[in-house]
């Protein structure tokens, strides 16, 4: 070996190092190459997850209903009935999942959670339509057991027959989303096989958006690290509408949190407005709240654009058929 | 050829020696950073060793979340505290009786981080309790302010009030440190200040970045209120810059003469959108008042005598 390296010319170990070069771009060549083209059997969850969740539209029914009233169930039952009914969205034997927002071990007043009676209400409109299962779920960001008992949505939501399920991890498959910027990611299975999806989200304040509506009311869904979510988060938002596509979505803004969101906890932070908004584009529907209790404008909220340009809606929520009443 | 040996051994060695050099140096990061982490909750979890009011029991073992976990916990909510430094969030519940108590001690960089978070959160309409350096409480929530730390307290059941109360004293207690707010704030006039307004804002004061970060307090004098900010710089030359590009800006977009009545690097500006600003610069800070009441300009010369 000695001798070897005292007799090596310039000449060989030019040739050496273009072989060990050679040889190393060929392996990873090779592994590009493998990544890109090997068979690997995907999830079975991943591959039957339903995507989208929309009914047809009805040029003779408001697309979005803003409703005011005193009563948070009575909101519920007269915007569902604005748009057309439940058994416009909900036909006999469907499987449904409401999704509310439980994300907060807060109580109602705190409005950092969807009410409980609006979720309750909804339960039993989907169930007087004949659905076969009423799934209520969220993927809370505090403990779930205190969220789903603080927040009052578990009992109000089981009072009226729904299966209140609190995620554990075992309940999370890794899911292709297709999106833009999600792709692989843990998801909670109830979202995957269900008939329909009724997204019911609170308008709240959220330091970095401004706002957290409708669309953002998705990440409650997912497992996974959510820092990576918000590292883009018009992007991811977009993604997960562009998968759920609700059947329907009612926006809560009976109580809103005005500062201090997501979280909230402060009662001087919450304003009662006592209105629903409901409707089959979630587009408009975020826009307008945005725009109605936070005044801003659509270019403060870059996903909006975006999720208009994936054919998710319009922001351009005075073109909408919207239907306005006061109860 | 003797000589290209030479060079390959020798380039060959180094590149060995750099190589062990980087990987025991990344492991000496890896777990002096961790080590403190570790000191960090240690010292967050010595905060809530027994006793504690009404032999409160913890339901659970405290979580520990790190500036990369904390979206785990407070979702979006994080972002803002990742602006001002977080370091350590304790997160414990409690239960006394009927009462259930959660403890959420938030360990941020300097103090006046702390303070930054804890003003962004808080509004001059809530009710205040002196605990700390400050504190507000309503139903169900008490939070405060002390050191280096942001304290929240929430609880349920119609005892829980006054838990939260003995819970916040024996923490502010055990926290020890400073119970002040930060000395700049100190030396701005009182007179006219609206209470609880001060803020120090580490992402664009006014809405421009490169004032910041800066303490910004309101001043309110019948029905006008103006805003006060104090944009502290690197230096006198980084004061001077931040100032040069304020009159850009009001040149820009409305009109900015210099006024050196107001002192070093005085201006006067206004625009259609912003109204009327006033500005000078001393030392290493830029004092800028909005909207400026008739007595603008004293007010202006009041704060520059009092810093540094």
């Amino acid at each position: 070996m000695q001798s070897d390296l005292i007799h090596l010319s310039r000449r060989d170990a030019l040739i050496k190092l273009l072989r060990v070069a050679g040889a190393g771009a060929g392996a990873a060549g090779l592994g590009l190459w493998l990544s890109e083209h090997s068979w690997r059997p995907e999830p079975a969850l991943a591959m039957a997850a339903k995507r989208g969740h929309t009914i047809a539209a009805d040029l003779k029914l408001p697309e979005m209903a803003i409703i005011t009233g005193d009563d948070p169930a009575q909101l519920a039952r007269e915007a569902i009935e604005e748009l057309g009914g439940i058994r416009r969205f909900i036909a006999r034997g469907d499987i449904v999942l409401v999704k509310p927002n439980i994300g907060w071990d807060r109580t109602p007043e705190q409005a950092a959670n969807t009410n409980p009676d609006v979720v309750a209400e909804i339960v039993r409109q989907c169930s007087n339509a004949g659905a076969k299962r009423v799934i209520v779920t969220d993927v809370s960001c505090n403990d779930p057991r205190r969220c789903f008992q603080r927040s009052g949505i578990a009992e109000a939501a089981q009072r009226v027959g729904a299966e209140v399920v609190l995620p554990d991890p075992a309940m999370f498959k890794e899911v292709d989303l297709q999106g833009e910027t999600l792709r692989a990611w843990p998801v909670l299975d109830l979202f995957l096989n269900v008939d329909k999806v009724i997204n019911v989200p609170i308008a709240k304040h959220h330091s970095l958006t401004g706002t957290t509506l409708g669309m953002k009311n998705w990440y409650g869904m997912l497992g996974g690290p959510r820092h990576q979510l918000h590292q883009k988060i018009h992007e991811s938002l977009v993604d997960l509408a562009d998968f759920v596509r609700p059947t329907l979505t009612i926006i809560d803004c009976y109580r809103i949190l005005v500062r201090n969101g997501p979280t909230g906890g402060n009662l001087q932070d919450v304003l009662l407005k006592k209105t629903l908004v409901a409707g089959t584009d979630p587009v408009a529907l975020d826009a307008y709240v945005a725009k109605a209790y936070w005044n801003l404008e659509v270019a403060s909220l870059p996903y909006l654009r975006m999720a208009a340009n994936r054919g998710l809606g319009t922001y351009e929520f005075e073109k909408v058929r919207t239907q306005i009443k006061t109860l | 050829m003797k000589l290209w040996n030479r060079c390959s051994s020798v380039f060959i060695c180094s590149a060995l020696a750099l190589t062990i050099v980087q990987a025991q140096s990344s492991v000496r990061r890896a777990t002096g950073s961790r080590a403190g982490a570790a000191d960090a909750q240690k010292q967050s979890e010595n905060l809530l060793r027994e006793p504690l009011p009404r032999h409160a029991g913890a339901q659970a073992p405290p979580s520990f979340y790190s500036p990369e976990g904390l979206y785990q916990h407070i979702d979006g909510g994080a972002d803002i505290y990742l602006l001002y430094g977080f370091k350590n969030l304790l997160h414990q519940d409690f239960k006394s009786g009927a009462a259930e108590l959660t403890v959420d001690i938030y360990e941020m960089d300097k103090t006046e981080d702390a303070f930054g978070i804890y003003a962004a959160e808080r509004s001059p309409g809530y009710k205040f309790v002196s605990i700390g350096a400050e504190g507000y409480r309503d139903k169900g929530v008490l939070n405060f302010l002390q050191d280096h730390y942001y304290v929240k307290l929430s609880g349920s059941d119609a005892n829980a009030d006054g838990l939260l109360d003995q819970f916040a004293r024996l923490l502010s207690g055990r926290i020890g440190g400073t119970r002040t707010l930060p000395a700049l704030l100190e030396k701005l006039p009182r007179e006219h200040q609206v209470p609880h307004s001060e803020q120090y804002m580490r992402k664009d004061p006014l809405g421009h970045a490169f004032l910041a970060p800066a303490y910004v307090v309101a001043y309110a004098l019948g029905k006008q209120e103006s805003k006060l900010v104090v944009s502290v710089a690197n230096n006198a030359q980084d004061a001077k810059s931040r100032s040069e590009q304020l009159a850009k800006h009001f040149k820009e977009s409305g009109e900015c003469t210099s006024a050196p009545e107001l002192g070093e690097g005085g201006m006067r500006a206004r625009n259609s959108y912003e109204g009327r600003l006033i500005a000078r610069t001393q030392g290493r800070y830029v004092i800028a008042l909005l909207n400026p009441p008739e007595n603008g300009a004293e007010i202006l010369k009041t704060v520059a005598r009092s810093l540094p």
